[in-house]
């Protein structure tokens, strides 16, 4: 009885005291303290690279100039490289985004709208670029079009049906921007309300006609954001970009391979450019999505009579589903093919030396270790970025889910953005450059130097679905828990956190695998570490390619898993 | 202005029944309600009239043409939803334009009638408006403007004013009926209020469980209910359970109590049968006032309880051992005091009579031959 | 002791929305209130100044004589009963019911007590396990109300507390919320759009509009002598007359509409001047009369002529719709069983109760603005 007493004793005074002190944090001086801490952090770690970039530009102009443009030998030779890749990646980026597009948006209403057995695969296939480093994904498609392994086999070339170079930049490219443009919209045409659909067509309209003007204007500001997402990601791509692009040098390419040869002056300024281009993308579409009328008022009804017509939608269906397949699908995955047929020899010659097991587990270089320490490196990374950046994230989602100045919030939004628009390599160059000796000279290249790269570019893939999972939880549960005398801490951990369980994990899970596949960042702040996607660059420059091979099977097979388990969580949270 | 007719038109969802064995016939101009409960299959035969379902089996005709194959952008309906539906990125006219436009119509002409039906139904200086800036009547009456505009020449409307407050539904029930006749058009509208069937309705069909039970005017609804089911929907009641009992050629109903109340039938001695009488027939009069007052019953009763609800007096009677439910219009001077003594007024045809069990199911196969 | 005092409390939201306008009056212990008033006439608004959700741009609230400006939420001690309930989906009933008194940092045993007890008296101690997902819309309405209970509050918030619920169920509900209120001793202020519930729940009634409190009064004042034109046109349905005060009496005043003069309730309202009678559509009565007798002026009967238009047949009972001789249309509601049936053109005196006759000055800006909602 008394032990009894003694305990219900104890936990009184533990819950009292933990109301206390939540009731303390709940305070007004001290919650703004921690917005405060919240918004510094984000500045710091994820912004201030790019503004300390962006000022070294202006103070050391003079020194840019002349390595730039005067250069005592090479002249304007550097500008002229710059503006060339410059203007290779916007085309490449700008035909990537129209195939997108193209295929994209069928696809995606195929998937919202359609029930049809293995919709679920067809789903989990369409995301998996995504989650799939793109060095592996870049690798898989080299091997399907650019060499004799592919499609190549099918009318018995002995090349490939197309070698590195535009061609194969913009293949590899569709393959993995092509889920952003399908991701962005297929949530909100599901979310759609179908009795507009209902209301349009009891007043003369024909499905084709429907879908124009009722239901694509409503998923614009969707499409807009995956198109822009799908551009930057082309523009600024470096793993599959350095596989694929041969002599043909993308900007974020040239910033790697500049950085390797420490111009560091010249990579500061096409770095300041890219994210200069960038930036101005992101800010034009954010103001002008909403002005950007679909001004589509004239009906042709024959015309969108006939399209609307079952046969039609058929043939639209079934041919983008084609063009996924033939150009997405096949190629990413190609790579699991190649590794069975290289597995103990070459399919060609029957050279044993040239077979992923002498490869991987005999030749005397051990890329068996090898392997295995990047990977566990990018493990390592991946799971302390994910803690450090979902607890970093996670305030900053609540501030701006909760913020009421409006004008405030879409700043802060904006700038939460800025990461998931910026060429990851320039982002990287531009934290080297801030911790690096040429700036604070805290940190030299190096395993922390990474962590903090990556932490800057997740920051944004974590905090955007947070501030989703913050906004559907419904404000009468906060206004009841506050009623009944719960302090904003109290309400927070009893009331919202069990909201955002799932939320959370869906989150982590996303960090976790960007963190995986990212290259071009990774490259510049490793120093001497590596991680799996950098590696495999390294196999594939050394022409080890079933080696190469075995490492990128191992990389889809990991982003598969996680990206099921992603599936999952995200489903239950729906069910609820 | 258009006949309807629907001929055994049943549908399902899966194994589950929407409708069954409807038929329907709705006249040139007529305005119909079509009244039942969440669930009883008003919203899937609106939707099978609109052809945004099509029938499991039978047919639909429009004017003795059969548009059961029709798809619904092709059948001319003017549909109102409950929850108006209107296209939030476009300003008012544009929601209203939308039908011309889509149809290719001429739009001048279009735009004549959109502002017509804007001063009619009081809309004018909303135009430029979007959805999410005027109440829910106005997007109510928006809606009905779009519907209209379309050159529709059968308005199907599914609950329109479900969504509303109180006052202004009471407002748009006056407006939609005038509307509807000034128009001239054939008008359908789906309900779960009794009072608004009434008041807006020609005829009303009741519904249950996905079929017609009942067809009729309002007042031969209302005066003869055929079943339990329609007598309780059609507003508050009380039952009385007793035997019948013929003497001198007059029907009575007798109870365990001994209350004994003189009836309209055709059923038999011994019968045992339910009275059901609506709370507004059931009259209510000072005690001083026995002797003055004309009633085929005329019974001794206690005030239970009583409160105001606006137009009406909900009187609670102790009337024997049975609890009577009364209304009365307020505008009339009677005691509502608790325990007050009192007399009760009910006339023989006030009583709505149907038989206990056996005879149920009999009753039921009659009501689904109509 | 719980009361509720109301002094000139003004809300705007942004710049110049005015949700509500110099809102003043006393709601006192024990008392059930409801707020009624066409949507977006600011009674969701005066519930939130009162839990403290918003806080007033200009004036204070009083609990008690205790100026609420500097009590937050959590600190006023609040029962508020949400319209979509907002039970925590990830909890059980019983801890629901124990979220107030265990975030306010009670023993074990006291949560304990008071979650039985409030459970008890909802008839819910059965249903405490389960969680809210396997309950049904009237259970959420019960577990709502025990968390109230158990969180010991004397004040008692509703907003649109029954509008979730059936019909049928949600007449039995205004009952049970009234003699739980009534048995706990709680203060009620419930806000609803539906006038019945407000006039069979409430002791009284405020009646809203553009944000303003219209008029406040016990629900027969309302239904029986509305203070203003506003009320008798949203409570319950009047037809407006305009004439003008030819003379005044003691209780009665006489005015003249159209050509005939009626009696009226006197309101204080001077000779000449424009009125506004408001009449409710129950309180006419009608009588066939002959040609003849239509021509004369009757002065036995305090009566206007008009000839039907039409009578309508709605069961509950007959609205019959008669254009008086200045062509305005009135609507006269009488019993379904009234004997005598009106046909159109048939020539009928309508007969006006002075006492339930209620005059109002003209409003300055018609009586169409006057009832903008």
């Amino acid at each position: 009885m008394t032990v009894e007493k003694r305990k219900l004793d104890i936990e009184l005074k533990l819950r009292r005291t933990l109301l206390a002190a939540e009731s303390w944090l709940s305070k007004k001086t001290v919650l703004s303290i921690g917005k405060i801490l919240t918004v510094t952090i984000f500045i710091l770690i994820v912004l201030g690279p790019i503004l300390y970039l962006l000022l070294q530009i202006i103070v050391n102009w003079k020194e840019i100039q002349t390595s730039v443009f005067n250069d005592p030998i090479l002249g304007n030779e550097t500008f002229t490289i710059m503006l060339k890749s410059i203007g290779l990646s916007l085309k490449i980026a700008a035909i990537v985004t129209v195939f997108d597009i193209i295929v994209g948006v069928p696809i995606a209403w195929i998937l919202a709208r359609y029930n049809f057995k293995g919709k679920n695969i067809l789903d989990t296939l369409v995301d998996m670029p995504m989650a799939v480093p793109t060095s592996a994904l870049g690798f898989s498609i080299y091997l399907f079009w650019g060499t004799n392994n592919g499609i190549s086999r099918l009318y018995n070339s002995q090349v490939g049906f197309t070698s590195q170079g535009t061609m194969l930049i913009i293949l590899a490219h569709v393959a993995f921007t092509f889920p952003y443009v399908t991701r962005s919209i297929k949530g909100i045409i599901m979310d759609l309300d179908l009795k507009l659909e209902k209301a349009s067509r009891t007043l003369g309209a024909p499905p084709f006609t429907i879908a124009r003007m009722i239901s694509l204007p409503m998923v614009k500001e969707g499409l807009l954001a995956g198109t822009i997402l799908a551009f930057t990601r082309s523009l600024g791509e470096t793993g599959a970009t350095l596989i694929v692009s041969g002599v043909y040098q993308t900007a974020p390419v040239v910033i790697v391979s500049w950085m390797k040869g420490l111009k560091i002056p010249t990579t500061a300024f096409l770095a300041f450019i890219l994210i200069i281009i960038s930036l101005l993308l992101l800010t034009s579409v954010r103001i002008f999505a909403r002005k950007v009328g679909l001004p589509w008022n004239k009906v042709f009804p024959r015309f969108e009579r006939k399209l609307s017509s079952k046969k039609v939608a058929r043939t639209r269906n079934g041919v983008s589903l084609l063009l996924f397949f033939v150009f997405v699908f096949i190629p990413a995955l190609f790579v699991i093919l190649f590794l069975f047929q290289w597995w103990n020899k070459s399919p060609f010659s029957g050279d044993p030396q040239a077979g992923m097991i002498y490869q991987v587990f005999q030749a005397p270089d051990r890329k068996l270790a090898d392997i295995t320490q990047a990977l566990v490196t990018s493990l390592e990374i991946a799971l302390i970025v994910t803690i450090i950046t979902i607890i970093i994230a996670t305030p900053m989602a609540l501030l701006i889910s909760k913020m009421k100045n409006q004008k405030l919030k879409g700043f802060l939004d904006t700038l939460v953005d800025i990461p998931l628009v910026i060429p990851s390599s320039a982002l990287g160059f531009s934290i080297f450059f801030l911790w690096g000796s040429n700036g604070m000279h805290i940190l030299s290249p190096g395993f922390m130097m990474m962590i903090i790269a990556h932490v800057s570019f997740t920051y944004a893939y974590c905090v955007r679905p947070l501030i989703g999972s913050f906004d559907a939880i419904p404000t009468m549960y906060d206004e009841a828990s506050s009623v009944f005398g719960a302090s904003k801490i109290t309400t927070f951990r009893t009331v919202t956190m069990p909201f955002l369980r799932n939320g959370l994990i869906a989150a982590a899970i996303m960090t976790f695998t960007r963190s995986m596949s990212e290259t071009g960042a990774t490259i510049i702040c490793m120093g001497t570490e590596r991680t799996i996607p950098v590696l495999l660059v390294d196999f594939f420059e050394a022409s080890t390619f079933p080696a190469a091979a075995f490492a990128a099977t191992i990389l889809i097979v990991i982003s598969f898993i996680l990206l099921i388990v992603l599936r999952f969580v995200t489903r239950r949270t729906k069910n609820e | 202005m258009v006949k309807v007719k629907l001929k055994d038109v049943t549908k399902y969802f899966g194994k589950d029944r929407g409708v069954e064995n409807i038929n329907l016939s709705i006249d040139d101009g007529e305005y119909l309600a079509v009244l039942g409960v969440t669930g009883a299959g008003k919203t899937t035969t609106l939707y099978l009239i609109a052809g945004l379902l099509s029938p499991s089996n039978g047919c639909i005709l429009f004017d003795d043409k059969d548009v059961t194959k029709l798809p619904a952008e092709d059948r001319n309906v003017g549909f109102v939803f409950e929850e108006y539906n209107l296209f939030p990125r476009m300003n008012v006219e544009s929601n209203v334009l939308f039908g011309p436009i889509v149809k290719a119509l001429d739009l001048t002409d279009s735009r004549q009638i959109a502002r017509e039906m804007f001063s009619l139904l009081n809309i004018v200086g909303k135009e430029q408006n979007f959805p999410d800036e005027i109440s829910g009547g106005q997007k109510q009456r928006v809606a009905l403007a779009r519907a209209i505009v379309s050159n529709a020449n059968l308005l199907v409307m599914d609950d329109p004013l479900r969504a509303l407050d109180a006052k202004i539904r009471e407002i748009l029930q006056v407006e939609l009926r005038k509307l509807v006749k000034d128009l001239g058009l054939t008008c359908i509208h789906a309900t779960h209020d009794t009072h608004e069937a009434m008041r807006v309705a020609d005829r009303i069909a009741v519904f249950k469980d996905g079929e017609i039970v009942q067809i009729g005017t309002p007042e031969e609804v209302y005066n003869h209910p055929i079943s339990l089911y329609v007598a309780n929907f059609l507003g508050e009641s009380s039952q009385i359970e007793g035997e019948i009992v013929i003497e001198n050629n007059e029907s009575f109903l007798k109870n365990s109590s001994g209350l004994r109340l003189k009836i309209d039938t055709n059923l038999k001695t011994g019968t045992k049968a339910i009275a059901l009488v609506p709370a507004e027939l059931v009259n209510v009069f000072d005690i001083s006032e026995k002797d003055k007052i004309n009633y085929d019953n005329v019974i001794d009763a206690q005030i239970i309880s009583s409160k105001c609800i606006g137009e009406f007096y909900e009187i609670d009677i102790k009337m024997h051992d049975l609890t009577i439910k009364s209304k009365e219009l307020i505008g009339r001077k009677i005691p509502l005091k608790e325990r007050s003594k009192i007399v009760c007024g009910i006339d023989k045809d006030d009583f709505r009579i149907f038989p206990i069990e056996e005879e149920e199911s009999n009753d039921q196969e009659k009501t689904t031959k109509i | 002791m719980s009361e509720i005092h109301f002094q000139h409390v003004t809300k705007i939201f942004g710049r110049k929305v005015e949700a509500v306008k110099d809102l003043s009056f006393i709601i006192e212990d024990g008392e059930y209130i409801s707020l009624i008033g066409p949507s977006g006439c600011g009674k969701t608004t005066t519930l939130r100044l009162l839990a403290g959700t918003i806080l007033p741009t200009r004036g204070r609230i009083f609990f008690d004589n205790t100026a609420m400006e500097n009590i937050s939420i959590q600190d006023r001690n609040i029962g508020f009963v949400f319209q979509h309930f907002a039970i925590f989906p990830h909890m059980s009933i019983w801890e629901n019911v124990a979220y107030g008194p265990s975030v306010r940092g009670k023993s074990k045993k006291d949560i304990e007590h008071l979650v039985e007890k409030a459970l008890k008296s909802l008839q819910l101690s059965d249903k405490a396990e389960l969680y809210p997902i396997s309950l049904s819309a009237p259970d959420w309405q019960k577990t709502a109300l025990a968390r109230v209970l158990a969180s010991e509050s004397r004040i008692l918030l509703l907003d649109e507390p029954l509008g979730a619920l059936d019909q049928k169920i949600r007449e039995e509900f205004q009952v049970f919320l009234r003699n739980l209120v009534k048995k706990e001793r709680l203060t009620a202020i419930h806000v609803t759009h539906d006038q019945a519930e407000a006039l069979t729940i409430s002791d009284r009634v405020v009646v809203m509009n553009k944000g303003q409190l219209v008029q406040i009064g016990a629900p027969t004042d309302l239904i029986f002598t509305p203070s203003n034109i506003f009320t008798s046109f949203f409570v319950g349905e009047s037809d407006f007359l305009v004439g003008v005060v030819v003379d005044d009496r003691e209780k009665y005043s006489e005015v003249k509409v159209g050509n005939n003069i009626i009696k009226v309730s006197n309101m204080g309202i001077e000779r000449g001047k424009r009125v506004v009678v408001a009449i409710r559509r129950e309180f006419f009565q009608i009588e066939k009369v002959s040609v003849e007798d239509k021509t004369r002026q009757d002065s036995k009967h305090n009566s206007l002529p008009g000839v039907v238009i039409q009578e309508q047949f709605l069961g509950l009972l007959k609205r019959i719709k008669i254009k008086l001789e200045n062509q305005q249309i009135i609507e006269a509601k009488i019993h379904a069983k009234n004997p005598i049936h009106f046909k159109e053109h048939d020539n009928v005196r309508v007969i006006i109760d002075p006492d339930s006759a209620r005059s109002f000055s003209y409003p300055k800006e018609g009586i169409v603005s006057a009832l903008e909602m």
